[in-house]
């Protein structure tokens, strides 16, 4: 292990909703740089995990730290967004009455102030950067498109252009394949493996073979702690594992 | 913005600022064009209900913020200038005082005896520029006391509406106690001079002994006319003091009594003033006959020129309120006034901010998470719509004549919504274009079929809101939508809700063991 901190650490974090305990003394130490995906099944607290980390709920118990000297526990959600922290959520999120460059332009890094909005202007730097950012999730043609007019797949890009506008240092991606075809599953696999490297990445997923081409390193959730990590081939022969996945599929079938 | 929108703005703006003000002024009463003064005054009544308008679709249209508490700020707005209004009264009012006249009737005196039952926060609304001043603080104030403490709290949707409503029905509640000082039930009304009054002020008297002492002796029909109506216990205490030195009481005693002098009695007579140099403009407002406010502008010229050394000359006798001319005025503002809130609107929107407001309207969390202090923004447009209703509010009341609680009961503001719904919201032009249209039908209807007013209003609200989503003025696009047999490509407005469950994760997507 270097002597560098972790970009991203979660330790005993719990949180739990009406007395149903959804995250249960997580750990999850994250590299700067990494691409991590995270597994598990429904309920596993994967999401609840974004939350956490985005100051969208608070920890019962636990500290989440950003690059060793953020407590993010303390912070709101847009004070962690600022800190370079950009979030992806499972639905597209973007702007459909706004246009695509608008969609960008609004995620760019920079102020965030009311009285900077009221008086700044798009600077053409501004739109070399709205245009290298398009170009980056191939939406270079559809600049003047109101982003409602966007197909699903699109728009999931769209979003995902709106955090890299952002040029955040971490990632948080969820399911940025559901409801995709599979070329376009293929082809935001190849966007997210070229980004890993200049930003730290996690990625929630369900469908395993977008996991099976993007993982390096795959962390398994379930009942809101770390069941197991590894890589894709040894997470799927753990014993735990097949447990976990098999015991809910026979629950199901019966 | 489209061209026709620009062209339709600057035609309503030649329209409201030259046409309908010159059908007022130069064309003779019987004409078939001609405008009526009363007319005018009602128009003026529907801009500032229009800038209200505005106001609410800035917040619900434009922000996602549907305020049922709007009318507070308007109101507010209308009883800073009211209070301006009054304070200008000048011994017009029914108990020829100096105070307003529920302050006499409430007896304020009593209460307040060091001024005179003037409560001490009345006073400085005497001057125009602190009464505009405060028309923009108090609701400014107040809204951004009440959307901090909403928006931090993250009160959001129809809790920040029924929040809202529940904040002016407690303001309507508290206006309505006389104890608060702002006229009870009443409000405030009976307003007679702006910009100026003709009433008498101490230190507008040089030389108040030698003044007195002219007074009372009597030599000429003016002083001697003057003198009878000075109560004779006050001439005892006039008399007395000539001889020492001048004193503040004496003085304001002798200002008191000449001014309900002027306020109640016809200072002229051919007789009285035969040896008085009466001025052109004097004999020009005497021939006119002039009552109420008029005739004490005239009785305060002839004071001055028959005392000129004793009484000092007043550049601005201030204009009356129900004047002609100063309802043409007071219509002319309220259309500079609905130009310029536009004109803010249209800038603020054209703005990155404009985008920000729409992107918390359409997905507030997206915004959040994208690093945006929402609250800041949220409270930055509540402010701002609070001051724009207030503006309005406040060129409301000298035009109405009145403002009272119950312009700021719940159900005011549920009208402002219903317009802006009418018009079509989010749209500029909608909102101006639905405040106007509703109150035009609403002072037809009350005419017509007073008892069914509200129900019309209910029935409007209910065809806009289900055949008519983009209201009146989406209506030509619904039409051409229409006529090309499509469906109008209308996006659906993306829920709060960004996580729907998840899906359960089928049998392909179990890693195999």
């Amino acid at each position: 292990m270097t002597q560098r901190p972790f970009i991203l650490s979660l330790e005993g974090v719990n949180k739990s909703f009406d007395g149903f305990k959804v995250i249960n003394d997580l750990n999850l130490y994250m590299d700067e740089g990494e691409l991590r995906v995270i597994i598990g099944p429904n309920g596993a607290g994967k999401s609840t995990m974004l939350d956490l980390i985005t100051g969208r709920t608070r920890p019962d118990r636990g500290t989440i730290e950003f690059d060793g000297k953020w407590d993010l526990t303390r912070m709101t959600e847009c004070g962690i967004n600022q800190l370079g922290i950009g979030r992806k959520f499972q639905t597209p999120s973007v702007y459909v009455d706004h246009t695509v460059i608008e969609n960008i332009f609004l995620s760019l890094e920079g102020s965030r102030g009311v009285w900077h909005s009221l008086f700044c202007r798009r600077t053409p730097q501004q739109e070399d950067r709205i245009h290298e950012v398009l170009r980056t999730v191939e939406l270079d043609g559809k600049g003047d498109w109101k982003a409602g007019r966007l197909s699903h797949g699109q728009k999931q890009w769209l979003e995902i252009g709106m955090l890299l506008a952002q040029n955040p240092k971490v990632l948080l991606v969820d399911e940025p394949a559901a409801g995709l075809t599979d070329e376009e599953t293929r082809r935001t696999g190849d966007l997210l493996m070229s980004l890993a490297g200049k930003h730290t990445i996690v990625v929630i997923e369900h469908d395993m073979v977008f996991v099976r081409q993007i993982a390096r390193k795959v962390t398994v959730l379930h009942q809101g702690s770390v069941l197991c990590e590894g890589t894709v081939d040894e997470v799927q022969e753990n014993q735990r594992v097949i447990e976990v996945y098999l015991g809910r599929k026979k629950r199901e079938a019966s | 913005m489209s061209r026709v929108e620009n062209w339709a703005v600057v035609a309503a703006a030649v329209i409201g600022l030259v046409v309908i003000p010159c059908l007022n002024a130069f064309l003779p009463p019987t004409h078939w064009l001609h405008i009526s003064t009363f007319s005018l005054s009602l128009y003026g009544k529907y801009l500032c209900y229009a800038v209200l308008a505005i106001a609410v679709n800035l917040l619900w249209g434009y922000t996602g913020l549907l305020s049922l508490g709007q009318c507070l700020f308007f109101s507010l707005g209308g009883y800073c200038l009211g209070m301006y209004l009054m304070m200008n009264i000048s011994f017009l009012g029914q108990y020829h005082e100096s105070i307003p006249d529920f302050m006499v009737f409430l007896e304020f005196p009593a209460r307040y005896p060091q001024t005179g039952g003037l409560p001490p926060h009345w006073a400085p609304f005497q001057h125009l520029w602190f009464a505009v001043l405060m028309t923009v603080l108090a609701p400014g104030c107040v809204a951004y006391l009440f959307g901090f403490l909403a928006f931090r709290s993250r009160i959001r949707g129809v809790y920040f509406s029924l929040l809202s409503q529940a904040l002016t029905y407690a303001a309507c509640l508290l206006f309505f106690r006389n104890d608060f000082t702002f006229g009870g039930n009443n409000g405030l009304t009976d307003f007679k001079f702006m910009l100026g009054r003709p009433s008498l002020e101490a230190e507008e008297i040089h030389h108040p002994s030698e003044f007195i002492q002219k007074l009372a002796s009597g030599q000429d029909r003016i002083s001697e006319f003057l003198w009878k109506r000075i109560p004779p216990a006050h001439q005892g205490r006039l008399m007395e003091s000539t001889g020492a030195k001048e004193n503040p009481s004496t003085v304001a005693l002798l200002v008191t009594d000449l001014n309900k002098t002027l306020a109640t009695q016809t200072l002229y007579e051919a007789q009285r003033f035969s040896g008085v140099r009466l001025s052109a403009s004097s004999q020009a407002l005497e021939s006119q006959h002039p009552k109420d406010a008029a005739l004490m502008q005239l009785n305060r010229q002839l004071l001055e020129e028959a005392f000129p050394r004793h009484v000092a000359h007043k550049p601005s006798l201030g204009y009356v309120v129900n004047a002609p001319s100063t309802r043409r005025s007071l219509y002319l503002c309220s259309v500079l006034l609905i130009l310029g809130a536009y004109l803010f609107c249209r800038w603020l929107t054209s703005t990155k901010f404009g985008l920000i407001q729409r992107a918390v309207r359409d997905l507030e969390n997206r915004v959040m998470f994208s690093g945006y202090p929402v609250a800041q923004f949220k409270l930055f447009v509540f402010v701002a719509a609070a001051v724009i209703s207030a503006l309005g509010g406040a060129l409301f009341v000298p035009q109405v004549g009145i403002i009272n609680p119950s312009e700021m009961a719940p159900e005011k503001s549920l009208e402002a919504v219903v317009w802006c719904a009418v018009g079509g919201r989010g749209h500029m032009l909608g909102p101006i274009l639905g405040a106007v249209g509703c109150n035009a039908l609403k002072s037809y209807a009350t005419h017509a079929f007073a008892e069914q007013w509200p129900y019309v209003l209910g029935i409007l609200f209910i065809v806009v809101t289900l055949f008519m989503p983009q209201g009146l003025i989406g209506l030509p696009a619904q039409v051409r939508a229409l006529w090309r047999r499509q469906p109008q490509v209308v996006p659906a407005p993306q829920e709060e809700s960004i996580e729907p469950p998840a899906p359960a994760p089928s049998s392909g997507e179990v890693p195999a063991p």
